[in-house]
This record gives structure tokens, sequence and C-alpha cells, in this order.
């Protein structure tokens, strides 16, 4: 009965898809047909002449910057997205080193930079093109709405270590910046589409434009539907994840030294999960619950980049962003309207002044459960923040000293400064050292000030002889503070040969005022309040290396490896004995990945990328080795058909533990192929 | 009285007559005038400039022309090909590469006239004749040998698309003892590398049209590296110059317009398109020299006031 059940609604399921597939093909097609007909987007060498090209001479220094830049960076580049095979914006962090990136179940990830993982990792600042995707609520990322058209990612850039200085607060580890490409570089039509056996069937289609010489346009649609991974047991994990996206950007040369853009999101879809909640009137003392969360939401950003003169610019952003968000534990509504300006400019003596401010409004409805609820529905919190940073050229071309802060204020904290020194030498074109010592802050959640969470079961017997089923409640605390982060970090970048090169980088994380949860004492409802509280202090450390070979003119190899440790201690009044070791064990002591990259004859392209894991102990996680590998044929230039296969060595493992806010179920990520074909015109 | 109305009557006759005249003189009248289609690629500066020249000239010349303007971003190709025989002009002017090659196509009796195109594209109608955009290999090196005295290897990147204008520059440079370093790549993602192989070898890059090697990324990095190497890049246009190439020659746009001009006048009074040579970009005032003295600062290259006042264009003053 359950077989047939299931089958009819996989049938339907797959019909669906299909449906919504043929949809995004025949809008696509029809932007093509309209395109075909029409010679005036077809791009011709003559119109090299008249484009408009970016200056660069002013950005000269600080396009220096960013190659020699005073910060563990790393950048995924479009052709890595479009060589990796990978479907989706966490399996492409996972070639950064220093990154850890965990795949919980099929939508759903814990990824963080230099520790303290978890599902909603709290010091790890994420962009998408400026705006910043950091949900308050959670204090985290929730990454299984965090996509776009992989194919209008220009970059990923990733700066490991923190960001306080320009990004604010929660930079504490690192910063990643989802760049899309503007909306001149995605011009004609694309049209992409595959089907696999997890990957149950993706499409996507964008139409990009111009009107007038200096107007530029583009419209995407994207859907994809994912298949249940499975538990340790084989069984279905209830988690298959279906979503459909889209949106725009307009980009408008203005003139000379005006350059706008607007652009925006809209998506909806549903992912699955399995939750297991305390409770105490069953004889295991938890429930466990299937359900959806139904996850929909949009942006509008708008910006404006003026050139003043060859040494200044400004540049002015707003953007509004809306979450929506519901599941049996908790549903959430949140509105963001941010507005963020800064300006650069020369000042005598060779020093290069970057300021800017920002303005940040956010408001949310916050709906809880039996398991969890909040103090206050509903909050509004404003949010201000200004810097300053000067870069002082000590020796041209060669020392360069960068100092700079940003004080900011919040509602859970108050006033919070995260100043930064950094230096960087360049003794040749070919070699690069740098160093910095920065404070960095992450700020309370909502959720660690207002909320009320059934967190654990406790047995009968376990807290003295004869005691009563009693249960852990975590209580939210006004007087949680920010966890506060001093950083040193030293790195060296060399390129032997045109065909090598090297990057290293080093860090000692020195973490105050970590926090705890504190049991307090059982009270008469026979529950235990936890309240968090800031009593644990440690630190961190470790190594990452990046390199780069091209072995052949045909062979490009990329490869990465990461090393760090952890020790933590609570301070002597705590009686947390959870999270100190939890965070300890919580950490890939070492992690690889190589990728190979191979041009063959015949257009065909051959990528292989074997990836290494240490154990995660405080999630009884094994060490693992993956590879994946994509072969790809351009029969024309406009045509691209991949074959991928991915976790090819095993037929699942499993690469992190349960949430510690909601305990969703973890699940084996699979071996899977899909196939795929792009079409570019 | 029947004489009156006899005059009357002829009269009445007479106005009918010349009432029905009217239209056949208005349209002998009319075929004295040059009928003119010209279709645009796009409604870009640069060709709004050229077709400003192009109707300077007819003005200067005191030459009556009648001038129908189709834009291929605002009607679909067909519907203009249409529109165009039906009216049955003396020429069509086709501006820019994607009117040109749908004019090619297209129309074969009427003479027709290109203009802001590459002197490398090839025609099957020999109804054509017109303006080149891109300025002579020669040009480009005599102008590098007084501006960049000190250069005797020029490097250059293309790709099999761009094989008649390297060929082109070869040969120049063979004749003006010019050592040419050269990289031939399949896409623009062989480009860093090639560039990184020859930029260590060269005393000044020139860039050449070609969609398979220079798209914005590319540009991007040869004009940072340009100046982080210390090597002046010869761009395309003007553009390149302000962004970051150490100079550009390119052609007039507003004066290849007017010869353009001179072209449709000797075919409006008889000449075959045929017999007609095209012309390209060499005269002096055909040719704009744009600088960059904020680059030149960095590459450590004086340039001389003359060269800078000669300049049509001089950035980062």
């Amino acid at each position: 009965m359950y077989l047939k059940y299931y089958k009819k609604h996989n049938m339907r399921n797959i019909i669906k898809n299909l449906g919504m597939i043929i949809i995004l093909v025949m809008g696509a097609c029809s932007a093509l047909w309209a395109e075909t007909s029409d010679l005036k987007t077809e791009i011709m060498p003559e119109d090299l002449f008249f484009m408009h090209i970016p200056t660069v001479i002013t950005a000269a220094k600080k396009e220096q910057k960013q190659s020699d830049t005073t910060a563990a960076t790393f950048v995924i580049t479009s052709e890595d997205i479009r060589r990796s095979g990978a479907r989706t914006i966490p399996d492409l962090l996972r070639m950064v080193p220093g990154i850890q990136v965990a795949r919980m179940d099929a939508n759903k990830w814990a990824i963080t930079s230099r520790g303290f993982n978890g599902r909603f990792a709290n010091k790890l600042l994420v962009m998408i093109d400026g705006r910043s995707v950091y949900t308050p609520a959670f204090s985290g990322v929730i990454w299984e709405v965090k996509d776009t058209l992989l194919e209008d990612i220009d970059r990923i850039e990733v700066v490991r270590g923190p960001g306080g200085t320009l990004w604010g607060a929660n930079a504490v580890n690192g910063v990643i910046n989802i760049i899309t490409k503007k909306a001149t570089e995605t011009q004609g039509s694309l049209v992409t589409t595959g089907i696999g056996t997890e990957e149950q069937g993706f499409g996507g289609a964008r139409y990009g434009g111009k009107i007038g010489g200096n107007l530029s346009y583009r419209a995407y649609a994207k859907y994809f539907n994912r298949d249940n991974t499975e538990t340790a047991g084989g069984t279905e994990g209830h988690d298959d994840w279906r979503m459909g996206r889209g949106g725009f950007r307009v980009d408008w040369d203005k003139g000379e030294n005006d350059k706008l853009t607007f652009q925006g999101d809209y998506y909806d879809g549903t992912a699955g999960q399995r939750v297991t909640v305390p409770d105490l009137s069953t004889a295991s003392l938890s429930s466990r619950i299937d359900g959806n969360i139904d996850l929909s939401g949009g942006n509008l950003l708008f910006r404006w980049n003026r050139t003043l003169s060859e040494d200044s610019d400004l540049s002015l952003q707003f953007y509004y962003d809306r979450t929506e968000r519901s599941e049996f534990v908790i549903e959430e509504i949140r509105d963001t309207f941010d507005i963020d300006f800064h300006h650069r400019f020369h000042l005598p003596l060779n020093n290069e002044i970057l300021w800017g401010a920002k303005f940040r409004f956010t408001t949310d409805d916050i709906r809880g459960s039996n398991t969890l609820s909040v103090s206050e529905t509903s909050r509004e919190d404003p949010f201000f923040s200004a810097f300053v940073q000067d870069e002082i050229t000590l020796i041209p071309d060669k020392l360069y000293f960068t100092l700079g802060s940003k004080i900011e204020h919040n509602n859970y904290t108050g006033i919070e400064v995260q100043p930064s020194s950094r230096i960087l030498y360049t003794p040749n074109t070919k070699n690069t050292v740098w160093g910095a010592i920065s404070r960095a802050v992450r700020t309370p959640s909502r959720l660690e000030h207002t909320i009320r969470l059934d967190k654990e079961s406790i047995a009968p017997g376990t807290l003295f002889p004869g005691s009563p089923a009693t249960l852990g409640v975590i209580i939210g605390d006004n007087n949680f503070d920010s966890e506060v982060l001093t950083a040193f970090e030293i790195g060296y970048r060399t390129q032997p040969t045109n065909h090598l090169s090297f990057d290293a980088a080093a860090f000692y994380n020195l973490y105050y005022d970590l926090l705890t949860i504190e049991s307090g004492t059982p009270l008469p409802d026979l529950t235990i309040p936890i309240s968090v509280r800031n009593k644990m202090n440690g630190a961190s450390y470790g190594v990452e290396l990046a390199a780069r070979w091209q072995a052949l003119e045909w062979w490009n190899i990329k490869g990465s490896y990461s090393y760090m440790d952890m020790q933590l201690h609570t301070e002597g009044d705590s009686n947390d004995t959870i999270t100190e070791d939890g965070f300890e064990d919580d950490i890939p002591n070492h992690q690889f990945s190589i990728r190979s990259m191979m041009d063959l004859p015949g257009n065909l392209e051959l990528d292989s990328w074997i990836r290494y894991v240490d154990s995660v102990p405080s999630v009884n996680v094994d060490s693992y080795i993956t590879l994946d590998a994509r072969l790809g044929w351009n029969p024309t230039e406009k045509i691209e058909l991949s074959i991928v296969g991915k976790n090819l060595l095993e037929k699942r493992h499993k690469e992190y533990g349960p949430s510690s806010i909601i305990n969703t179920q973890t699940t084996g990520i699979e071996r899977s192929v899909y196939a795929s074909i792009t079409w570019r015109h | 009285m029947f004489i009156i109305y006899k005059n009357l009557r002829s009269l009445w006759h007479c106005g009918w007559i010349l009432i029905l005249l009217i239209p056949f003189c208005t349209w002998c009248f009319a075929s004295t005038q040059a009928k003119i289609a010209v279709i645009f690629s796009s409604d870009i500066d640069p060709y709004q400039q050229s077709f400003k020249g192009f109707k300077a000239f007819f003005a200067e010349e005191s030459t009556n022309s009648l001038v129908s303007e189709y834009y291929l971003e605002r009607q679909p190709p067909g519907l203009i090909i249409r529109q165009i025989l039906t009216e049955n002009p003396n020429l069509v002017l086709a501006i820019g590469p994607q009117a040109t090659m749908l004019a090619d196509k297209e129309i074969n009796k009427i003479p027709l006239i290109f203009s802001m195109i590459l002197s490398y594209r090839e025609f099957n109608n020999s109804n054509f004749t017109g303006v080149y955009l891109d300025v002579p290999a020669r040009i480009k090196l005599e102008y590098i040998k007084k501006i960049l005295p000190d250069t005797e290897r020029i490097g250059v990147i293309y790709s099999s698309t761009s094989d008649p204008v390297f060929n082109k520059i070869l040969i120049e440079c063979n004749e003006m003892k010019y050592k040419l370093i050269s990289r031939k790549v399949n896409s623009g993602k062989e480009f860093k590398d090639a560039f990184k192989d020859i930029s260590e070898v060269i005393d000044s890059f020139l860039m050449i049209p070609d969609t398979r090697v220079y798209f914005s990324q590319s540009v991007k990095y040869l004009l940072l590296e340009g100046i982080r190497k210390k090597l002046p890049v010869i761009g395309l246009s003007s553009s390149y110059t302000k962004a970051g190439a150490f100079a550009s020659l390119e052609s007039d746009y507003y004066e290849s317009g007017k010869k353009a001009g001179t072209i449709a006048l000797r075919i409006i009074n008889g000449t075959k398109p045929i017999s007609i040579e095209p012309i390209e970009p060499i005269e002096p005032d055909h040719i704009k020299l744009s600088i960059n003295l904020l680059v030149a600062e960095r590459l450590g290259i004086l340039i001389p006031s003359h060269i800078i006042e000669e300049s049509s264009e001089v950035f980062g003053k």
C-alpha cells in the first residue's frame, strides 16, 4: 500500500517537475526565437571598439589588493563553478581551505570558517552582491534559501579570518561575498536543464538584452527538485527539496562616472525535515515529527557608484529583503531595510581613506510552538555603524600599512568597536607577505535573548535517585553579551613560475566571552532552566594552504590543505560540561582537496575532485574521502553537455550531526550521478 | 457669351489638368532628390556621430537627399528589408556590422555603402563599398614608432577569428623591422597564460579586435598587468585609453561618416559601387589618437609635448 502510494506520489512529482522544466525551457526558447530573429544582440568584433571599459588605472592599487590582499582570501571563479559539477553554493565552498562544509541532509548545511560549526554557524558573514544573508534570528545563514543561477555568478570571494572593520559584526571568522555578473556580461540566452539520481530534475533559463547603448538587463528563472537522502539504516530521510526562483538585474552606465544597478529575486519552495522534540508524555521521552519547511522570500537592491575623480569614488546602496519561513517548530517573517554608504579618497602623504556608514532596520514576527517560544513575538531592531580605514603607502609598490576601525550600535549589546591593523610587503611581483591583528565580535541573536526552547528530556533517576523525567529548557537572557575575538594572522603568497603559485596563511585566534549554557536548579514544574552566558574563553590555531599548478597547457591542478585545532576552557563558576568539548571536537583537524581540470581533444573536458575530511568526534562523523568527476563535451560553441558523478567512492557517508537549536535528523550523503545540457546563445 | 463660356470651360479644364499635374510634378521633383535608406545596427553614440558626419557632408555639398532611418533594435530585420525594397532608394547606407550583414544578404539591386565595420569582413554582394572602422596596421606601427621610439618587440594575442588582422600586422612588422611576438589562443580562457608567456619579452602590446580573445575580464586583466609590468598597451579606442591603456588609435567616427558621404555622392552621380575602393582611416583628420598621461607616468614614459598636442584626447592630466 505504502509502495503504491509512494510510486503514485513519486510519479506525480516527476510529472510536476517535467512540467516545470518544460515551462522554463519553453520560456527560454521563446526568448531565443525572439533573439535569432533579431541580429542586434550578436556580439561583433566591432562592438569591442565601443565597449565601456571600467577604469582600472585608479583601481590598480585596489586590484592589486585583491590579489595581494592583507587577508587570507580565496576566489572561486566562474570557471571553477562551471567545472566543479556542484549544483549548490555550499558545495562550491568545499574547495576553499579552512572552510568546513558539512551537508546535514538533502537541504541543510553546516558551514563555518575556522571552527564553531553548526547549522547556524554564527561567526561567518555571508553576502550576495553586498546584501547580507546572515539572519539575526538564529545568528547564522539559512543555506537552503541562498541560491541563484550558478551560471550568473561571477565569483565567490572568501576571506578567512575577521572582517569586522569593514563588514561589521559577525564577520568573526570569515566573510563570503557571492558576486553575480553584471547584466552586460550575461547578454543573450542561456538554457540549462538536467536530471539525475538525486537531482530529480533541474532547469534554468536566462535572457539578457540591452536598451540603448548604456542600459543592460537580464532576467532568470530556475527550478530544481532534489530527492530524499537516506539515513544510516537505508530509510528515506524525509528531506526532499524543491524550489523555484526568479530574478532580474538592470545595469545602467549613466554617463562616464555614474553606474546604477537595480536587481531583485523571489523564491518559493519547500524542504522536508524530520525533527525530534522532547516529549515527557511518551515512553521514549521524545517525539519525531516529519514535516516540511515552507520557504519564500524576495529582495530588491539598488546601488549607485559614482567616480568623483581619478582617485576618489563613492557608493550608495539600499536594499529591502523579506524572508518567510514556516515549519513545525517556528514560523518567522522578517523584513530588513539596509542603507550603506562608502567613500574613498586620497589625502596627502600617500594616505588612501575609505570610510562609510550604514543603517539597518529589521523587523520580525516570530510564532513559536509547544517546543519553542519567544518572549517578544514581534520586534524591531535598528542598527547603526560607521567605519574608517586608512591605507598608508610606506614604500610605493612595496610596503603598505592599513589601520581602521568600525564602531556600531545594536539593540542587544550597545556600542561595539572592531579595529584592525594590517601590513603588506611585496618585495617583488612574485612574492607577498602580509600580517594582521584584528578584533571582531559576534553579537547575540534574537533567539539568544528571547527564546524559550525545550532542549532535552532528562530520563528519570538521572538528576538524583528517584528523580522524575525532567525537561531541560533553554531560556534566553538579555544579559548575554557579544563573543569577542582577537586574531593574529600572517600570510605568504608566491608565484615561482607563471604556471605555479602558492598561498599560505596561519592564524592564532584568542576568543573571549564565548557562549556557554548554564543549568539552573530544577523547578517544581519538572523543568531545569538553562541560561546562555559568556563563560568560556580559549584559542584556536591553524594553517591553510592553497596551490595552483598549470601542469600542462591542457591540464590545470588546484589543491588546498588546512589544519586547525582549538583549546577552550570554561570559567570557574560555569557548570557547562558540554560546550567546551562540543566545539573542540567539532573540527576536522585536517582537510585537503585536489581538483584536476583537463581540456582534452575533441572539445572534451575531464574534471575530477578528491577531498579528504578528518573525523568530527563531537557529532560521531568518521573521516571520509570523496571523489567527484565530470565529463563535459562542447559539440559546438553554444552547447555544453555534462555527466557528473558525485561521492563516487562510497554508497553514502555522514558529514554532520543534528542541529543544536532545532534537532533535525541528519542523513547520509549518497553517491549520485546527473546529466545536464546547457545552451548559450 | 458663348466665347466667354467656352473660355471659362477651358479654364476649368486647365485647372483640372493643373490639379492632376501637381502629384506628377511632385514626383518629378522628388525624383531629382536622392533617396537614401540608412540601417543602424543600434542606436549607440558612435553610429549617430558617423551619421551626423554623413548628413553634414550632404549639407556642405548642398545636395538634396531624402533619408529614411531604420534601426535594427526597433524593427524586425525582415520588415526593414521589405520597407526598403518598397521605398526603392538610390542607395542604402548600413552603419555597423549587423546592418551591413543584413544588407549584404538581403539587398542585391540597390547600391550599398557600409560604414563602421572591420576591414577583414568579406561580402557576397559586389554592389558594396564603404568606409572601414579600423586603422590599418601600418599606420598603427608608424604611430608606435613615433610615441614609443624604444619599442623593438611588439606583442599580439589573437585567435583564428582574427587571422587576417594578425597576418597584416605580421607583414607590416617585418617591413618596419619590428619583432612580432605573438600567441594564438583558442579562447579568452587562455589569455592570461598567453600574456604571461610574452609579457617578459615584449616592449609594448597591441590589441586587435577579436571577441574570442577580448572581453571585459581579459581586457581588465591586460590593462592591469600592463601597468604592473610597465608595458604600454595600445588599445582599440579612447575607452581603453581612459580605462588604463597607454594610448589608442581609432577612426574619427564623424569623419568616417563624411567619407561615406563622398562615396554616396559618387554613387548618386552614377559611379558603380564596384569601381569605388573602400576607404580606410589613413588620413590624419580621419584618425584620433588618445593617450593617458597617468599611465605614462606609471610606466615611466615621457611623452613629448608635440605628441600631447597632436592627441585628440588626453586622459590623466
